[in-house]
């Protein structure tokens, strides 16, 4: 695999090749972060989609000078936001189930020993729904890919304390989701052991 | 990997992408991590979601779905020939305005710009009548001036009643 330098320069001059190559280490990345702010998938592809078309066309004017991957998350969260924004929260919206059982996992003794990302992800997007897009982006970008605060101020071009004032609304309206709708989900522990088991 | 002594090393800034999923990935594993980090921070909960990861098929078609569109696109223009287009442009811009800097203006004679009157005409008036045989006028009569609004090259000559009408 190429050095990602040599690759985007590469890309920049046209070079088919070198550009699909640069998709391919890119693609999660955007997916990710895509999916995680559009709360739907089918979506998130579109919005990569068009990410990526957009690189092809803009590579040439790309500044070597910045650093790549801030640029590709400025241009996805952007991309992703007008779709959130043009879409609506689509497939976020989910009725809670009608047995509040359902929403914990189980019994110490029964629990499942991992937990569902799954069930993790459904309770992020339903609460997240309820997120302005730049509270639910800030926190995706801090709290789920754990870029700094700095980095996050230079993706969405905000002050940091912007991005800290985002996160603080962001946080106390999930953790109030949570509290309300989701009490069970996450095991408490009783005498669990170092190991975790 | 153990249980780590300081469950706060999630919200460290400095680990790197590696590390920190390592993390997750025990914390999602082990009961005691999860809940302690529920307890200490229930909203720290949704990092583990970085942990997922989007299925191997669906990011190889959006990799064909892409190599398709970008087979059929134009290569971009390179930034060296945009800057020369530019180039260009601002310096035919700036021949333009030097040109119009420097030609000389054309200001009307002083004299031009106050108008002189010309003649004064006795307007007989226009009549007309109507098949009962009353007449009309269609112009009243009275005096017009004429008068000279030429500016420069460009004679103008106008007729003005007592009303100030054409």
């Amino acid at each position: 695999m190429q050095e990602e330098g040599k690759l985007i320069g590469l890309a920049a001059a046209g070079d088919r090749a070198a550009f699909s190559e640069l998709v391919r280490i890119k693609r999660e990345l955007v997916v990710r972060i895509a999916t995680q702010i559009t709360g739907n998938r089918e979506d998130a592809l579109d919005v990569a989609q068009g990410v990526f078309l957009k690189l092809w066309k803009g590579l040439a004017k790309f500044d070597r000078k910045r650093r790549f991957d801030t640029w590709l998350y400025r241009v996805t969260v952007n991309a992703a936001i007008d779709s959130l924004r043009t879409k609506g929260p689509r497939g976020m919206i989910q009725p809670l189930p009608d047995d509040p059982a359902a929403l914990e996992i189980g019994e110490p003794a029964q629990a499942q020993r991992q937990l569902d990302l799954d069930e993790l992800q459904r309770a992020f997007r339903r609460l997240a729904a309820g997120l302005a897009p730049k509270q639910r982006t800030a926190f995706v970008l801090r709290e789920i890919e754990g870029l700094d605060t700095a980095e996050v101020a230079r993706i969405m071009n905000v002050a940091e304390s912007t991005v800290r004032n985002h996160l603080l609304q962001a946080r106390r309206l999930l953790r109030a989701g949570l509290e309300r709708d989701y009490p069970g989900l996450v095991p408490t522990v009783r005498g669990a052991r170092e190991d975790g088991s | 990997m153990i249980c780590p002594d300081d469950m706060n090393r999630l919200a460290d800034e400095g680990l790197s992408r590696r590390e920190r999923l390592e993390l997750l990935d025990h914390v999602r594993g082990c009961r005691r991590c999860s809940a302690l980090l529920a307890s200490t921070d229930p909203v720290g909960i949704f990092s583990l979601l970085a942990l997922e990861t989007p299925p191997v098929d669906e990011l190889e078609r959006l990799s064909a779905r892409i190599d398709s569109e970008v087979a059929a696109a134009p290569v971009p223009a390179r930034a060296t020939t945009r800057w020369v287009s530019m180039a260009a442009s601002v310096l035919l811009a700036g021949i333009f305005a030097t040109y119009l800097w420097t030609r000389p203006a054309v200001i009307p004679e002083a004299a031009n710009l106050r108008p002189s009157v010309l003649d004064t005409l006795d307007l007989q008036g226009i009549p007309t009548a109507d098949a009962a045989g009353s007449v009309e006028w269609v112009t009243s009569p009275g005096t017009a001036q004429v008068m000279d609004l030429s500016v420069g090259e460009m004679q103008v000559v106008m007729i003005f009643d007592e009303a100030m009408d054409i």
